[in-house]
């Protein structure tokens, strides 16, 4: 879910609607999956027979119109023609689904988990969305026109879904076999064998499952999570996964309670999960419960180095794929520089005034938004001959 | 349902304490003594280690309790999850076993134009009748070959000379390619040979068909040739022409060399290494003095040998570390072996070094005459009279029959360091492996008495002092050790590792 | 010397080693002295009186080629001790051990299926509402949130 503006739904309808924006008019054989924009009250004489919906920043009163419609929108100027959107009826919320544009496209199918992360990023809610969101899903995913080249799959604990999560990766196997499908997931549901065979069952041809491993220890690991049996629910869904030949990446989020033991378990990632296709350290993100529990977590960039590049070294000499995401290139090492990604979601990204000027802006990665809150004391510009 | 955080100690176990997981330890000099896991996952601490773990004297927040956790050698939970992943890291160490015997040796004949002091059984004689494999012969043993649950089979020709029988090299490999797609198996060739007698047709033939050539180089030619005599004393300088030739027919990495220690090897180390890098191999197989009876026949055998062989190997070692620092890719074979058993959590397929042995289970050897035996050194020992690990015969025998016979159901009995004094309790087991054949040849019994094993001391020692290499942590060593163990250049793994 | 360990010197190439059979086991006595078997032939005797006894009478003290530092019988006692020492540690690893060294090596080679217990904790939804896809649940609930 990206950019969510919302207005005054009216009547006639019930349950969301998903379609395709268009800023243009449709010629009426090909409305029926579109929602049509306009910035001002649309002439009276428009037929907006056909459309799927429609939407307007203008403010009307008495909503005369025949289909679906959502007005008063604080704005719409983000939407571009081919955009996929999904209005909903009591709210009034318009959310972005999907955007041809962009190269970080999600399938978002619950809001629920079953863990509950010290740094989560995006804090579980324990309400039903499971159907809801399987509807949108199965009909956004009907209305991609062109196949992106990749789309994640995430939540929430997209497991939670259970047999329905087969059914929506089912969808893209058949409707986009081309869009490699990424799955953030924390795997403790494939410990269950029949589950995993489920997945594995649905022989999608490009399929990896990002799962996180915060630690070699049962408890430090349950902690990171705060879910008892986590760890060897974890364990046990990798074992699964690698017997049923799942291509699988593994992910640590670097704070306080990883960074300490860090190489230990860039160690033990290769002794117990030599199959795993690619390791992501991954940067702290300032949201979600991550402020909260900052007394436990937050160690700036810059102070962790050594243990780092000592992980990096270990893992990398094994013949094991590492990136760094979320991470600086004035305050990585230099000798780091070359695992670093341009890892965050182009709608989530900004540079800081201290990048102005800097020399590589072009290659780092930048911030998240919600970085100008806290980063690190070292943020600094670099100079090309440096 | 409000959700809360909790602090540590919620999910920490309520058990006070530790348990041991299984693990076998011993000193590796004055100050260290290294503990080894029963998946391979080792530790090197200072004396006294073992026992402050075993007396439950290590505490919860230390690194060394940390550590011992990561590796398993100990548990404060009980997690279904260790138990699932110490199985599958046995298992994978074990794979090997899968698919049993995948190394079949096809003598084709015992005819040779060389007469090496260290072979028995090459025979002068042009003879072919007498010593050559007959097509009957050969065909039953492809057969037998291919009896073998193995998908994937290598076929090696050995001799005598084996290009002295290249027609019936030339009927073997088509039968037995049709037989392994028939089946399909995915079949390796390889055949070993001083080249003294390749010609571009028979080279041309190998390319064709896919073989890989394995030849013998001893080092520079004073040693090579003092080593393997031949009519004109210029083994030395055909081979060099050779491998030249082979290798523009069959290309560069087609082909291979291995060298023979003798006595004389054992003076010098770096000049047969630095011929090595002068002919352009990328890896070298610093192998020991062969024990067998055949091999010293005009020499005695004394303890002294394996020391001056711990000196060769350790000088070798280090000068070949050395050439790589200065940027030429070589590997030593023995030590990539080994490094491979400790460092990673793979297996290893070579048959002289595992657990249960290689013999019969993973290598089988047809004879030109249909005798098949347990190993090559099985045959030589035959050839000397001894028939003890003959196990059967192509004509006469089923696969059944060979693996269900009394000479390979004895060897067996013998085959597992799990189960033989002196290896039962040490902490390299999972690193070294047995030798059934090799203890009965040196010491009168399969099971062999470790104390004055041979083969025991030499791995000891080999393995301690890889140990005590890894403990070093120089990196540049590091790089270069895990370029052996991916059959890497050195210069792939810096572009892969930080900068 | 530790408890129960005594030691004396019988001749240039002997000694006589007793051992309280209370302490130390005949198991770890054997291993250790295997050891020695190189250099030495080792002789056990159980005594009536709750001991072991080992004589050691070294094969040779002359210095070769092959043995340039022959073994002095006087340090043939606090090797054997440091030796039957280890030994006893490895008796008390294995004893430990042997259960769950057993349980490893039948899940290694087991055929897949077999010796497979469930996971921990229970397959479900932590909101635990029913679902009529097929979400397993066993229990209605999740376990107990730890105590905090």
């Amino acid at each position: 879910m990206k950019l969510t503006t919302g207005g005054a739904a009216n009547s006639r309808f019930k349950s969301p609607v998903v379609g395709r924006v268009s800023w243009e008019p449709v010629d009426p054989g090909n409305r029926g999956e579109v929602v049509f924009l306009s910035k001002d009250t649309p002439h009276a004489e428009i037929d907006l027979a056909g459309y799927r919906g429609f939407m307007t920043e203008a403010k009307v009163g008495s909503h005369p119109y025949s289909v679906p419609s959502i007005c008063s929108v604080q704005e719409l100027g983000h939407l571009r023609t081919g955009d996929i959107v999904a209005m909903e009826p009591e709210s009034g919320f318009v959310r972005t689904l999907y955007r041809p544009d962009s190269d970080d496209n999600v399938v978002f199918v619950t809001e629920r988990c079953n863990s509950n992360c010290l740094m989560c990023s995006q804090p579980p809610r324990d309400r039903d969305d499971t159907d809801a969101l399987l509807h949108r899903n199965l009909e956004m995913i009907r209305l991609i026109k062109d196949a992106p080249s990749r789309l994640v799959i995430t939540g929430g604990e997209p497991t939670l879904l259970g047999q329905r999560l087969f059914t929506i990766i089912s969808a893209l196997r058949d409707t986009l076999p081309t869009t490699y499908v990424h799955m953030l997931t924390n795997g403790r549901m494939f410990a269950w064998p029949s589950y995993t065979a489920g997945l594995a069952g649905l022989k999608h041809p490009d399929f990896m499952l990002g799962i996180p491993l915060y630690s070699s220890d049962s408890t430090t690991h349950d902690y990171v999570v705060q879910a008892r049996g986590a760890y060897d629910q974890t364990v046990l869904g990798l074992q699964q996964l690698a017997r049923y030949d799942m291509r699988v990446e593994i992910r640590v989020v670097l704070h306080g309670l990883t960074i300490g033991h860090l190489r230990e378990l860039a160690e033990y990632i290769f002794r117990n999960f030599p199959f795993a296709e690619h390791i992501a350290l991954m940067g702290l993100e300032n949201i979600g419960y991550a402020p909260r529990n900052m007394d436990k977590l937050w160690i700036d960039p810059l102070d962790y180095q050594d243990e780092l590049e000592s992980a990096v070294e270990l893992l990398s000499t094994r013949g094991m794929r590492v990136s760094i995401y979320n991470h600086q290139l004035c305050i990585l090492r230099r000798s780091l520089w070359k695992f670093a990604r341009k890892s965050i979601s182009d709608w989530k990204n900004i540079y800081l005034d201290a990048c102005n000027g800097c020399g590589v802006r072009n290659e780092c990665g930048g911030f998240f938004q919600w970085a100008t809150k806290l980063h690190s004391a070292h943020i600094h510009a670099l100079s090309l001959t440096s | 349902m409000a959700r809360v955080f909790y602090p540590v100690e919620s999910y920490s176990t309520t058990e006070p304490g530790y348990r041991l997981l299984p693990f076998r330890f011993l000193r590796l000099d004055e100050q260290s003594e290294v503990l080894v896991n029963e998946v391979g996952e080792f530790h090197i601490g200072p004396i006294g280690t073992t026992q402050a773990l075993v007396r439950r004297e290590l505490s919860r927040g230390s690194d060394l309790y940390s550590t011992l956790k990561a590796k398993q050698f100990l548990t404060d939970d009980s997690s279904s999850a260790l138990l699932e992943l110490l199985g599958t890291k046995y298992r994978t160490k074990s794979s090997f076993i899968d698919g049993f015997t995948k190394l079949h040796i096809f003598v084709v004949t015992l005819r040779c134009d060389h007469s090496c002091h260290y072979c028995q059984v090459s025979r002068q004689t042009a003879d072919k009748n007498a010593y050559d494999m007959s097509l009957e012969t050969a065909e039953k043993s492809v057969d037998l070959m291919m009896k073998t649950p193995a998908k994937n089979v290598t076929m090696e020709f050995q001799g005598g000379e084996p290009l002295l029988a290249f027609d019936l090299i030339r009927h073997i490999v088509p039968l037995a390619k049709k037989k392994a797609t028939a089946l399909g198996k995915d079949l390796d060739i390889v055949v070993t040979t001083n080249l003294a007698n390749a010609t571009d047709d028979m080279l041309l033939y190998l390319r064709d068909e896919n073989v890989k050539v394995s030849t013998s180089l001893d080092g520079p030619g004073t040693i090579h040739n003092t080593n393997r005599p031949r009519p004109g004393n210029n083994s030395y300088e055909l081979t060099i022409r050779n491998i030249d030739r082979a290798r523009k027919i069959l290309g560069y990495d087609r082909v291979a060399a291995l060298m023979t220690t003798t006595q004389l090897s054992l003076e010098h180390p770096t000049e047969i290494i630095d011929e090595y890098v002068r002919q352009g191999f990328h890896s070298i197989f610093l192998r020991p003095i062969s024990p067998y009876g055949f091999a010293v026949k005009s020499q005695k055998k004394t303890g002294y040998q394996l020391e001056a062989f711990l000196k060769f190997y350790r000088t070798g070692l280090e000068h070949i570390l050395e050439i790589n620092r200065k940027g030429y890719d070589l590997a030593e074979v023995y030590a990539k072996i080994l490094l491979t058993k400790i460092l990673t959590p793979y297996a290893t397929g070579y048959v002289d070094l595992q657990s249960p042995a290689g013999a019969g289970i993973s290598v089988l050897v047809y004879n030109y005459d249909g005798d098949v035996y347990a190993t090559d050194e099985s045959r030589m020992l035959a050839e000397m009279g001894d028939q003890t690990f003959r196990l059967g015969n192509v004509r006469q025998h089923s696969h059944k029959d060979i693996f269900t016979g009394d000479a390979f159901l004895n060897l067996v009995a013998a085959s597992c360091n799990q189960s033989l004094t002196g290896c039962s309790d040490c902490a390299f087991q999972p690193y070294c492996g047995s030798d059934p054949i090799y203890n009965h040849a040196t010491q009168g019994d399969i099971f062999g008495h470790r104390p004055t094993s041979d083969f025991c001391k030499r791995n000891m020692e080999i393995i301690k002092y890889l140990l005590r290499l890894v403990a070093e942590q120089d990196k540049q060593t590091m790089r270069i050790v895990w370029a052996w163990i991916q059959n890497s250049r050195l210069q792939d793994i810096n572009r892969v590792a930080p900068s | 010397m530790p408890e129960g360990f005594s030691s004396e010197q019988n001749s240039e190439v002997s000694a006589t080693i007793r051992l309280d059979s209370r302490i130390y086991s005949k198991e770890a006595i054997l291993r250790a002295a295997l050891w020695f078997t190189d250099i030495a032939y080792v002789h056990l005797d159980e005594s009536s009186d709750e001991r072991f006894v080992v004589v050691v009478r070294l094969k040779s003290i002359a210095t070769t080629l092959s043995n340039p530092r022959p073994q002095k019988i006087e340090e043939i006692a606090g090797e054997f001790c440091n030796s039957l020492l280890e030994f006893e540690l490895r008796r008390q690893v294995e004893a430990e051990t042997a259960p769950i060294r057993e349980l490893i090596l039948a899940k290694a080679f087991s055929e897949s299926g077999i010796l497979e217990e469930d996971p921990p904790g229970s397959f479900g939804d932590p909101v635990g509402i029913d679902t009529p896809d097929s979400m397993v649940q066993i229990g209605d609930k999740l376990p107990a949130p730890p105590r905090g």
